[in-house]
């Protein structure tokens, strides 16, 4: 703090009173994944963009619309928060600095736990690819990290790992690509009251102005890859996206079978949009099918139910969709 | 003490013995060439030495006008010409029945034997080979040159009695006698205070009257060398090239001493009361050189004569110079009065010759305020991509000298910025906005001239570098502050009424130590221009 106060009072800029200069600091600095969100937009969202339309109290709100904003909410306060942790530790200085590594921390975060976030660089010529459709990158280095988490006061042996993964940061703002990891059995044992299990990977793609977000959810640690939930998000960079979910749960409760549940929703930068829905496995013994528009102020204009039921009664023409919207793009397709 | 036991006993011989003499008809050949050819620096004073010399030969040796050949850079044949022309004109006043007088006086480089006029060199063998053969009656040789001993070696002249001319009844003096301004290995000085060689202006302050021991208003050749000797070797003394022992040798015949100067033929001269006491350096101002030097005690009187014309008088005191100025008529002797000479500061003297003026001018400390505007960039196309991008820079430049050892000292301050420049790491690219502060000094040695100087000179830089990245509110503003050596050329011109404006060119190459993420010297090169004002 002197020394900062020194470099306020001489008003010259002949001391370096900011941070190293220092390309290492801002690699480093970027190799955490921070940031990570799912846009679905909302009516504030639109509302902004100067692009919102009158809703009148006669129609119906796009029921698979709210669902697709719910799950993207619950991502985004859920899992994709954690990482707001890096937030909270990389405005400190780091405490270790060295070639190829950086250490920021231990931070008390809580009166349970007191946190780390270890970045390393692999200086290994590689090509990666973390999403699904990922234009691969090639690179000359990567970057390693992980937040640990320990009891305040204990050794190092004491540390456990809640998160961490690989990625390469590429371009400002935190734009880059990665892959990570989340043990929420770790996280319980500073936290009790999280109700979430098992592994959660997530992969990102921020480059070229557009957000790839994979997400698996609750994957069975040992044995196939298996996931109760999983999320593919993408925008377009403009306004427009897909997000496509998977639920594998006891929806239909005839039957204590689990059914699995797979959305495709998908929307033009004015937030029009449309989402195609199927059920299948457990009590549905073949497909249900379900297809739903809605307009720019997110009222359903459009219903196609292959079960028509009271909360789904077929409505409106698919017309009314729009000429981008006309077909259905099923999760599998 | 050597010099003065011979002309002593020169002196004694002269008084006893009776002479009688025809009137002389003196020539002189004066050659004066600064130059020396390769090798050599050129002189200063040489010309102005031997146009002095032809001053007082004419003002009161009694040479006549035509008498006196004055030859100023000329070269070596153009010399043994005119030489050879003279001697025809001395035989022919001899075969006419007069008695002559022949000297011949040299100033500028030699060396080896050789006197060096130029790209040219005359053997001063042959010179004195053309002495001895000359018909007349007396023939005087005088150099005044660095290793001119080599004139008077080997000489294989006798202690004879001295000789007069045409000054009184004893018999005539005949012969030759060779004067050099310093032995065979030393070196003849030249001073910018006195405006010409230590020896010259001996030399000719001596024939002026202040070698007048006698005080018969007649300055023998025997006063007035061991005046310049002793006068010479005690000021050179002190000399960074040491001291300067002017060497003699002569073949004369017959009795008397050789009577070169006359006062009482000059019409004007200042007078040197008997109160006054201490070194006195007589400066023509018209002339702009110093005419002449007394040095005298306290209840002597001395004068010395001069042409009309404007002068100034100084005394140098410790910490002062006590200075008059006097106007000489055609007519008469004008007193130096101790009560009328004033206290004067150094930097004031106003009796200074051209190029003393010059000299002081340019070894004046004088300050210069400069703006410039430079561009940056590092060699390394990594390191601009990464680190520090090329950049133009602005700012002020003062400078202050010629002090320590003849170096200016340069202080630049300069300032430099881009905005929205990308950062390059490879992977990672960012927008950046990037400041540089640049405080420096420099030591510059100037060559050259006063209109162009070519500066060359070590330079330390400090730098402060900040880089920030306005679009990625992540990153936090980064800075560093390295310490930069570097060798700095510059070409400068001073221009203007007076030169009081100043532009310069210039070029630096220097390294920077970075050291952060890993170290390295990283080189980078600066150009630029400065445009500003000297007082």
């Amino acid at each position: 703090m002197k020394w900062k106060l020194a470099c306020v009072a001489l008003a010259v800029p002949l001391a370096a009173c900011n941070a190293p200069f220092s390309n290492d600091e801002i690699l480093f600095l970027k190799a955490a994944p921070r940031g990570l969100r799912i846009e679905v937009p909302d009516e504030q969202g639109v509302q902004h963009q100067g692009l919102r339309v009158a809703q009148s109290d006669e129609r119906t709100p796009a029921r698979f619309y709210q669902d697709t904003l719910r799950s993207a909410q619950e991502a985004n306060d859920g899992i994709l928060s954690l990482l707001d942790m890096v937030d909270a530790l990389v405005v400190l200085e780091p405490s270790v600095r060295e070639d190829d590594k950086r250490v920021w921390g231990p931070l008390p975060a809580s009166e349970a736990a007191e946190l780390a976030l270890v970045v390393t660089r692999v200086r290994t010529a590689t090509v990666v690819q973390f999403t699904s459709t990922s234009t691969p990158a090639e690179a000359d280095q990567y970057f390693e990290f992980y937040m640990a988490a320990r009891p305040p006061g204990t050794g190092d042996d004491a540390w456990v790992v809640l998160f961490g993964g690989t990625s390469l940061p590429q371009t400002s703002n935190r734009q880059g690509t990665g892959v990570l990891a989340v043990d929420f059995d770790n996280f319980r044992r500073f936290d009790p009251t999280i109700d979430a299990a098992g592994l959660v990977y997530v992969a990102y793609d921020t480059r070229f102005e557009q957000t790839a977000i994979d997400l698996a959810i609750d994957v069975v640690r040992q044995g196939p890859f298996m996931a109760k939930a999983a999320w593919a998000y993408r925008d377009d960079g403009e306004g427009g996206g897909r997000f496509v979910y998977y639920l594998i749960e006891d929806l239909v409760p005839t039957t204590p079978a689990e059914e699995i549940l797979g959305i495709a929703a998908r929307w033009l930068p004015t937030g029009r949009g449309r989402a195609d829905v199927v059920v299948t496995e457990g009590d549905v013994p073949t497909f249900y099918l379900a297809s739903e528009c809605w307009n720019d102020a997110f009222e359903r204009v459009y219903l196609a139910s292959s079960i028509p039921t009271p909360d789904f009664t077929p409505s409106g023409e698919v017309s009314a969709c729009g000429p981008d919207l006309l077909s259905p793009q099923f999760p599998d397709d | 003490m050597k010099v003065r036991t011979i002309f002593g006993v020169v002196l004694a011989l002269s008084a006893a013995a009776p002479a009688s003499a025809a009137p002389v008809r003196r020539f002189a050949l004066l050659l004066g060439n600064n130059r020396g050819g390769p090798e050599t620096e050129p002189l200063r004073y040489a010309e102005a030495d031997a146009k002095k010399v032809q001053a007082v030969l004419r003002e009161l040796g009694g040479y006549q006008g035509q008498d006196v050949v004055l030859l100023a850079g000329a070269p070596a044949d153009e010399a043994l010409t005119a030489l050879t022309a003279l001697e025809a004109r001395v035989a022919a006043a001899k075969a006419a029945g007069a008695r002559t007088s022949l000297l011949i006086y040299y100033s500028g480089h030699a060396k080896v034997g050789d006197l060096l006029m130029g790209p040219s060199r005359l053997d001063m063998g042959l010179v004195r080979e053309h002495l001895k053969r000359s018909a007349a009656d007396i023939k005087i040789g005088i150099i005044d040159a660095c290793e001119s001993g080599a004139l008077t070696r080997a000489k294989g002249g006798r202690r004879g009695p001295s000789f007069l001319y045409d000054t009184d009844d004893r018999e005539a003096t005949q012969g030759l006698i060779l004067i050099s301004s310093s032995s065979e290995n030393e070196s003849s000085q030249e001073s910018d205070e006195l405006g010409g060689s230590f020896f010259t202006h001996y030399l000719t302050s001596g024939l002026r009257g202040d070698a007048d021991d006698s005080g018969d208003s007649r300055v023998t050749l025997g006063e007035v060398y061991e005046y310049t000797y002793h006068k010479t070797v005690a000021v050179t003394a002190s000399t960074r090239s040491g001291v300067q022992h002017p060497t003699y040798s002569y073949d004369l015949a017959g009795q008397g001493d050789i009577v070169l100067t006359d006062l009482s033929k000059g019409q004007a001269g200042l007078l040197f009361g008997p109160e006054l006491e201490g070194r006195y350096l007589v400066f023509d101002l018209g002339r702009e050189q110093v005419a002449a030097e007394i040095s005298k005690a306290a209840g002597e009187a001395r004068s010395i004569a001069l042409p009309a014309g404007e002068y100034a008088v100084k005394k140098r005191m410790q910490d002062h110079l006590r200075m008059v100025r006097l106007s000489l008529g055609e007519h008469g002797a004008v007193p130096v009065l101790e009560s009328r000479m004033e206290r004067v500061a150094f930097e004031d003297d106003y009796a200074k010759g051209p190029i003393l003026r010059a000299e002081l001018e340019r070894r004046r400390r004088r300050l210069s305020l400069e703006a410039q505007v430079v561009y940056q960039g590092f060699l390394s196309g990594a390191a601009r991509r990464e680190l520090f991008p090329a950049l133009p820079l602005f700012g002020a430049t003062g400078r202050i000298g010629p002090m320590l050892g003849g170096a200016y000292l340069s202080l630049d301050l300069l300032f430099g910025s881009r905005r929205g420049l990308v950062l390059d790491l490879g992977a990672l690219a960012l927008s950046q906005d990037f400041f540089e502060t640049q405080v420096a000094g420099s030591l510059m040695w100037r060559f050259g001239g006063s209109i162009v100087q070519f500066g060359v000179g070590p330079r330390l830089a400090a730098l402060y570098m900040r880089r920030s990245f306005p679009f990625d509110p992540d990153l936090k503003t980064q800075d560093m502050l390295g310490l930069s050596p570097a060798g700095a050329t510059e070409l400068m011109f001073f221009v203007g009424p007076g030169g009081h404006v100043v532009l310069s060119a210039f070029g630096r190459a220097g390294l920077l130590l970075y050291s952060v993420d890993d170290n390295r010297a990283l080189a980078y090169a600066e150009g630029g221009l400065t445009v500003g004002y000297r007082p």
